[in-house]
């Protein structure tokens, strides 16, 4: 496989679920999204997996790539959880959900803030300006913060008040704020090797971490208009899936760089 | 670039760095590991600076590519200068 299929195989996947999930009837509509979300997750953590596993023990990168995807793995759990709902106490239920959406996030903090500090720990450094790179960093933040912060309002909020829902939404809320910023470094790496084969791990991994952004701005979107969610739910939950399935891919990438022969 | 013939030390070793890095950033990590290690600039480099550039460049390679990539990569460095 070339990188250039590679990096295009997350689009041509989302097309076919966004058009499943326009296909199907609308009442088992929201259960064929929870499926194809979960399909991502899995490719998400076997790539990130394969791209640890290409490294030796101590590598810095297999350190970051594998506690990514012991984050997609914890997710994964969490969902499989839905399926034992009413099997178990819903003391035990609720615990266990809330114990891996917190392990799966502290996962992703840490796998994001690893990942995005490779190219400090090489020893080199961001293209651009101090100024210019500072003020990617601050808009990064910012964007973070004007779409993942208002859920994470709505969600204390709503556990202040009694709500046990809000338990393993904060931690997935705090998650997304700590390590949607580090889109900004990890980007910028991208750019950085934009001319290498390195490119094609760095630029899928941003663009999974914006998909993921993109999630979160059309979630809290009718937040912001009040209006009906469902609609933009669906619509969200597509970026979802590619979040993942770029992931995955950049993984996967990473994984061909590291182990391709590329001759004498 | 030209033919290999006509290179000059540092623009051979950022052309093997260039493979993952790009030829820009290959020819940035040159300069700035021959800075750092050798106090000199990459216009300056000879065959024989190539074993301690090598030693410089080998915790950046080993970060980004991993141990055995990274080693392959210099042997190929060393194997550009029939070292």
């Amino acid at each position: 496989m070339t990188y250039r299929s590679l990096a295009v195989s997350p689009f041509v996947f989302v097309a076919c679920t966004a058009a499943l999930a326009a296909l199907v009837p609308a009442g088992v509509r929201e259960t064929v999204v929870q499926g194809e979300v979960d399909v991502s997750k899995v490719l998400a953590c076997a790539g990130m997996a394969a791209a640890a596993l290409a490294f030796d023990r101590g590598d810095y990168l297999r350190r970051g790539w594998g506690v990514w995807a012991a984050c997609y793995a914890c997710l994964l759990g969490r969902d499989a959880m839905l399926l034992g709902s009413g099997r178990v106490s819903a003391v035990v239920y609720e615990v266990t959900r809330g114990a891996l959406v917190t392990v799966g996030n502290a996962c992703v903090v840490v796998g994001a803030w690893t990942l995005a500090r490779a190219w400090t720990v090489a020893g080199l450094e961001h293209p651009g300006t101090k100024g210019a790179r500072r003020a990617v960093v601050a808009l990064a933040i910012a964007v973070a913060v004007v779409f993942a912060g208002p859920t994470l309002v709505v969600d204390v909020r709503d556990v202040a008040l009694g709500s046990r829902a809000g338990f393993d939404a904060i931690p997935s809320d705090l998650g997304d704020i700590l390590s949607l910023p580090l889109i900004a470094p990890v980007a910028l790496t991208a750019l950085a090797v934009r001319e290498g084969t390195l490119r094609w791990t760095w630029m899928l991994l941003t663009s999974s971490l914006v998909a993921w952004l993109l999630y979160d701005a059309i979630y809290t979107l009718p937040d912001y208009l009040s209006v009906a969610p469902t609609g933009y739910r669906l619509v969200s939950e597509q970026f979802h899936i590619l979040a993942g399935a770029l992931a995955g891919t950049a993984g996967l990438a990473q994984r061909m760089a590291v182990t391709d022969d590329d001759g004498p | 670039m030209g033919p290999p013939d006509a290179e000059t030390v540092a623009e051979r070793i950022a052309r093997r760095l260039g493979r993952y890095l790009g030829p820009h950033t290959g020819r940035v990590a040159v300069k700035t590991f021959a800075t750092r290690a050798l106090g000199r600039g990459p216009e300056t480099l000879t065959v024989q600076d190539v074993p301690a550039m090598n030693e410089a460049l080998r915790p950046m390679l080993r970060t980004l590519v991993g141990k055995q990539r990274c080693e392959i990569v210099l042997q190929h460095i060393l194997g550009e200068f029939g070292l």
